[in-house]
């Protein structure tokens, strides 16, 4: 029963993580229908500064961490000046292939200026905290309590803001949010600077909790069946979603890996995204599409 | 545009690749090249030719479904690794002969691409593409995790092909082998375009509604595709497993995929001339960088060994990200309009 618990709080854990991700990924989707391939190259890209302006400026931590979420939001604006605002109106698989080229470049990036080789990397304190039988790190509770609150940030930032609402009225649509005197060049922006910045966050927060290694950009990719399972217009979905995925694939590795050899969580979620997409296209709280030529 | 003097009176000659005296001479000229040009090079300069013609077969696989049907396809290299690994079975166990096995290298990775492609019948967009993003993990996985018949991630030996008493033993070799059959794939690829086949693969890509009205089931063609698209796939992967004599899951990752539709984007979809430009390029490019990055690792201490990897990654995805922004219809479509004008030349139109 305790290794039960135990699966389920790192579970929760990693749903968290999936559900920052994933909400970057349907903030961008439902301002400008484009989905982000280079999610986790962002992730990592932000990982990467942070750890750069700890361990090579030696700067503090919280200057640290400021410094990299207000950098990351630069990228973000730079991003969307330079590259995916040339997308409207372009096939669908140019702005596939344009994030794709932007992760590949993201790589490149991070591999030249600081190797492929894993770097520990201590964000928080440690510390052990035993509740009864159960064992608990004070890391993964300070973790949890950040992302909770960056989640109901962006969440009450849509709801509540007028901004946010601008946002919902681009994702609708383009041209009618115009003539109600949307400004979509904020939007566009706006949505970048938040997909750099939860990005980022969720990078951070891996590399706290497993260290820094070159293979936390492939969290980026297991965000898609996080935004496909809540549906890929809803950020209430994503959350959801995203703890659900977490806990799901946690309890599946750790009751199928003895069996099969390992690796299960790798697989995870790419078997729910393709189950999902045959059975549940829309998700569970998406829009279904009714198309017309 | 066509060329001066000629004109179309038939369809035969509508839909004919080979118009003029030159262009029959100018294809005999290339095919005897093709044929005789391993006599008189270099290994080494054969070896990059062997890899970029094994990776034009498995983008103009890719042309198929991204290009003609306008399915996305993130998944090339795992359906290489399938025929790849079918084809060493086959070939290393049971003993088939060579040619038998890259077919059924092309079959198996055809019915893997008809499996994985089967979302793309309810599906499309963004939606088709995490389909086949996770069917490339899927596939990978899988082979990881059955050590019994593929090593794991131990990898394979693959046995060198022989045939009709003769074995395929030197780069040499390998290029009279993986040329022809290069050249073989291309004219079917031209072939398939100008097909009803592929004039439905069209029509489903300009729009897969108004196909359906016109009489063209969206379902089948687009299954058709998947598996045409794996199937190239499969030789490809089966013509690398035996060239490179070693199968390792690796070999075949979510990278290699992307920069198979990145050699497309490239190059230009939905032309026979697209995918060989932009393996041309690319490979090219991708070789020029291997060969300056001793240079560059002096200004970059403390990562020699990886260098090459990082400068390769970047300047793909430079290269990409800049064409998709000031030339979507990739290299081929310079070539049209090149064409034009040099046929044009003494008048502007």
């Amino acid at each position: 029963m305790t290794f039960f618990i135990e699966l389920i709080l790192s579970g929760f854990m990693n749903g968290a993580i999936y559900a920052v991700l994933a909400l970057g990924l349907v903030v961008l989707y439902k301002s400008s229908s484009i989905l982000n391939f280079a999610h986790g190259e962002l992730a990592l890209l932000g990982a990467f500064l942070c750890y750069a302006a700890i361990n090579q400026a030696g700067l503090s931590i919280a200057i640290a961490l400021s410094a990299t979420l207000l950098m990351s939001a630069g990228i973000g604006l730079f991003i969307e000046v330079a590259f995916l605002r040339r997308l409207t109106g372009q096939p669908l698989i140019s702005a596939i292939m344009m994030t794709l080229g932007l992760a590949a470049l993201l790589r490149g990036v991070v591999l030249l200026m600081w190797g492929p080789q894993p770097r520990s990397f201590e964000l928080f304190p440690s510390k052990l905290l035993f509740i009864g039988d159960l064992v608990v790190s004070l890391e993964q509770i300070i973790l949890l309590i950040l992302l909770i609150g960056v989640v109901l940030m962006v969440g009450l930032f849509f709801k509540r803001t007028n901004m946010g609402l601008a946002m919902r009225a681009a994702s609708e649509d383009h041209q009618a949010a115009r003539a109600t005197g949307v400004n979509l060049k904020n939007v566009f922006r706006l949505a970048l600077v938040v997909v750099c910045v939860t990005a980022t966050t969720g990078g951070l927060i891996i590399s706290g909790l497993y260290g820094l290694d070159f293979n936390i950009s492939d969290i980026g990719l297991k965000a898609f069946a996080v935004i496909l399972l809540g549906g890929m217009d809803s950020i209430a979905g994503a959350i959801v979603a995203g703890l659900l995925v977490g806990v799901l694939e946690t309890l599946a590795a750790g009751y199928l890996d003895p069996f099969v050899g390992g690796g299960v969580a790798e697989i995870f979620p790419y078997v729910v995204l393709l189950l999902l997409l045959m059975i549940r296209p829309y998700g569970l709280f998406g829009l279904i599409r009714i198309e017309r030529i | 545009m066509l060329p001066c003097g000629v004109f179309n009176t038939t369809y035969e000659k509508d839909i004919a690749i080979v118009r003029t005296k030159t262009h029959w001479s100018m294809l005999i000229g290339f095919v005897i090249l093709v044929l005789l040009g391993p006599q008189f090079l270099g290994p080494k300069l054969l070896d990059i030719l062997n890899y970029l013609a094994i990776d034009l077969i498995a983008v103009l696989g890719l042309n198929i479904v991204i290009g003609y049907c306008g399915q996305i396809a993130l998944a090339q290299s795992a359906f290489m690794a399938v025929g790849g690994y079918t084809s060493a079975i086959l070939y290393g166990e049971l003993g088939l002969p060579f040619f038998a096995c890259l077919f059924a290298a092309g079959l198996s990775s055809g019915l893997a691409g008809l499996v994985f492609g089967s979302p793309a019948v309810r599906i499309k967009g963004f939606y088709l593409a995490m389909a086949t993003l996770a069917a490339q993990f899927i596939i990978i996985w899988i082979i990881d995790h059955t050590p019994t018949v593929s090593g794991g991630y131990l990898g394979m030996e693959v046995g060198k092909p022989g045939f009709f008493g003769v074995s395929i033993d030197s780069i040499k070799a390998h290029s009279y082998l993986i040329f022809p059959i290069t050249l073989i794939m291309i004219y079917l690829h031209k072939n398939l375009g100008r097909s009803r086949t592929g004039r439905a693969f069209m029509a489903i890509r300009d729009n897969d509604i108004a196909a359906e009205v016109m009489g063209v089931g969206p379902s089948g063609h687009k299954l058709l595709a998947f598996f045409l698209s794996a199937f190239y796939a499969g030789i490809a992967g089966c013509l690398w497993a035996h060239y490179v004599g070693r199968l390792h899951p690796e070999a075949f990752g979510l990278m290699d995929s992307i920069w198979y539709v990145g050699f497309l984007v490239v190059g230009g979809m939905g032309s026979t001339m697209g995918p060989i430009f932009g393996t041309l390029f690319l490979v090219s490019l991708t070789e020029f960088v291997r060969f300056i990055s001793p240079v560059l690792a002096g200004s970059f201490p403390g990562l020699s060994g990886s260098i090459f990897a990082a400068s390769a990654q970047l300047i793909f995805g430079l290269i990409v990200v800049l064409f998709v922004v000031f030339e979507p219809r990739g290299i081929n479509h310079r070539w049209e309009l090149f064409k034009n004008y040099y046929r044009l030349h003494p008048y502007s139109y």
